[in-house]
């Protein structure tokens, strides 16, 4: 009896916490397909008018191009990065990645008051270049400590065999360790290209006063300037959402093992 | 990090075979390095020194374009006794409470629960709670703009048709309700991940642990102390320093929806930043309150980590 009294609570608990959680992102999907009340008939015209309005086929371009390319520098620098942690033994590695972890707790705002006058000096703001290498390196400490914590992982019998053939590190990376890793790869992939999709500083600042900017600066900066109504505010957040919405349902496992493995040992 | 006995073991290996293979391990620091220099290099040149330049600038009044002269200390006094600056640490306060004490409450009531009960479809449930993590704070910041809409809103508009429509407020317009209407959005920003956190935590808690405890006829809250909260203390450490990290840097969902107003009521540390550094041309100020931030932040995040080893 009172444990059928507990399970009760439990499910309603946690129906009530779902309908809070998903509830706010259903409305904004319905208002912007419907008018200011729900009942009106659906239609696209909210969502064109808020792609012309908000220069969407601009930015979300300018938005692919720097997810697209932060995910594939991140990527390619914390692999190697963290083969070496993992793998190989060497004075100062333990320091060394200390340093970098603690880029992880670091918060941005420091880095990023400095970095707009680096990249000034350096012609990086207002490219395309200047923000992927930016948000590469804000996210390449967890992607280090991601890519170690799976080479860590290996067998070193695995690593002797190959270094028993005489294959080079590059060798035995591609060869031997790429193909297991696979999987550690993508869900940092998710990761990054769901965290640089939805960056918001970074770009605001990199991008301050250029011509392009990426969706999420745009739709912050649109729907503060003018009155825009609500259904054009709610078509142009769908918008921004769609890819990341589309990336969690696609590749929700690993979105949510990623979040909570990362957080569990940073 | 905790080093598990495998790691021993591995590295116990690594180490005798690098006896043998010797002229190959005896490079391996300089192999190493070709690996990690193109990523640690960019690393350093673009988030160390960056660090490092805005310390030597919290240093001295400089507007971003003009000559900077040395400041000392006078900085960090003033942004002691800048109301505006105060104003945004209480309000980072608040929003603590909103943004990590409640959502870590609500995780843990939702863990002690499960551990009560059989539940079936957590998957299910788990997709659903988690899925605000994946919007960024723009959306979020919009998405709750229009909830909390005077006219438009469905809060108000619930409110009127439940019959209270003296209840129905300009939320985000309110001198003393937009603090807490903005906490209200950081709650439901972040309690989907500690619930999830916390369920992925109780699952890992053996069950015999409970069956143990009944048998001793400890009460719920016996429970909650000998087995509920030592189980899940790795995720209790993880989900109070996620929150809290989030609660202190809050900016997008500010940016979007009251950009500090009405009046400076929702000022909060990283918009000031923001403001002063990249609008006002007072570089050296905001320098000084982001170096004050990041120590904030990595003080309580070392703290509770320690907190969290000691009562291993």
């Amino acid at each position: 009896m009172r444990a059928k009294l507990d399970e009760t609570v439990c499910y309603a608990l946690l129906i009530v916490f779902s309908v809070l959680s998903i509830g706010p992102i259903v409305g904004i999907i319905v208002q912007s397909f419907t008018g200011r009340s729900i009942g009106h008939d659906w239609t696209l015209s909210n969502i064109k008018n808020a792609w012309e309005v908000g220069q969407f086929s601009q930015t979300m371009r300018a938005s692919l191009i720097v997810a697209v390319g932060t995910t594939a520098l991140c990527l390619l620098l914390s692999i190697l990065a963290g083969y070496a942690f993992g793998c190989m033994r060497f004075r100062g590695s333990t320091a060394l990645f200390y340093i970098i972890l603690l880029g992880m707790i670091v918060p941005l705002e420091p880095v990023v008051i400095s970095l707009y006058y680096n990249f000034q000096a350096l012609s990086l703001t207002n490219t395309y270049q200047g923000l992927i290498l930016a948000e590469s390196m804000i996210y390449f400490p967890f992607g280090v400590f991601w890519m170690r914590a799976f080479f860590r992982s290996v067998p070193g019998s695995v690593l002797d065999a190959a270094k028993m053939d005489g294959a080079s590190d590059l060798q035995i990376l591609l060869s031997v360790l790429l193909r297991p890793a696979l999987p550690a790869i993508l869900t940092l992939g998710v990761l990054v290209s769901v965290w640089s999709w939805n960056e918001f500083l970074l770009p605001l600042v990199v991008f301050s006063g250029g011509v392009v900017t990426t969706a999420p600066v745009n739709v912050a900066i649109f729907t503060g300037q003018r009155v825009v109504d609500i259904p054009g505010q709610a078509a142009a957040t769908l918008i921004l959402s769609i890819p990341a919405l589309v990336v969690y349902i696609v590749f929700q496992r690993q979105f949510i093992r990623g979040v909570l493995a990362g957080s569990m040992k940073g | 990090m905790s080093s598990t006995p495998l790691d021993a073991e591995t590295t116990v290996v690594r180490k005798a075979s690098a006896a043998t293979a010797s002229p190959a391990e005896a490079h391996a620091g300089r192999r190493a390095v070709a690996l990690l220099a193109p990523g640690v290099l960019l690393f350093l040149a673009v988030v160390v020194w960056s660090i490092l330049q805005t310390v030597w600038r919290s240093f001295y009044v400089w507007d971003g374009v003009t000559a900077a002269t040395w400041a000392g200390v006078d900085n960090y006094r003033h942004l002691l006794s800048d109301p505006l600056v105060r104003a945004a640490l209480i309000h980072s306060g608040v929003l603590i409470l909103f943004t990590c004490v409640a959502p870590v409450a609500i995780g843990l009531l939702l863990a002690v629960l499960l551990s009560r009960a059989r539940t079936r479809g957590l998957p299910f449930f788990r997709t659903l709670l988690f899925a605000p993590q994946v919007l960024s704070g723009i959306a979020i910041g919009i998405i709750w703009k229009w909830m909390y809409d005077p006219t438009d809103g469905p809060i108000n508009q619930g409110l009127i048709s439940i019959g209270l429509p003296h209840w129905a407020k300009p939320w985000l317009g309110d001198f003393s309700l937009a603090l807490p209407a903005i906490g209200v959005i950081g709650t439901w920003a972040t309690m989907g991940l500690c619930m999830v956190l916390m369920l992925a935590g109780i699952q890992k808690i053996p069950p015999s642990l409970y069956d143990a405890a009944r048998v001793d006829g400890a009460g719920w809250f016996a429970e909650l102390r000998a087995v509920t909260l030592p189980g899940l203390r790795n995720e209790m450490i993880v989900a109070i320093t996620i929150t809290l990290i989030i609660a202190l840097r809050i900016f997008d969902i500010v940016f979007v929806t009251t950009k500090g107003g009405p009046g400076d009521e929702t000022y909060v540390p990283s918009l000031l930043i923001y403001l002063q550094a990249f609008q006002y041309g007072f570089v050296g100020s905001a320098a000084a309150l982001a170096v004050l931030l990041g120590a904030i932040i990595m003080v309580l995040s070392i703290t509770i980590h320690r907190i969290g080893e000691r009562s291993r």
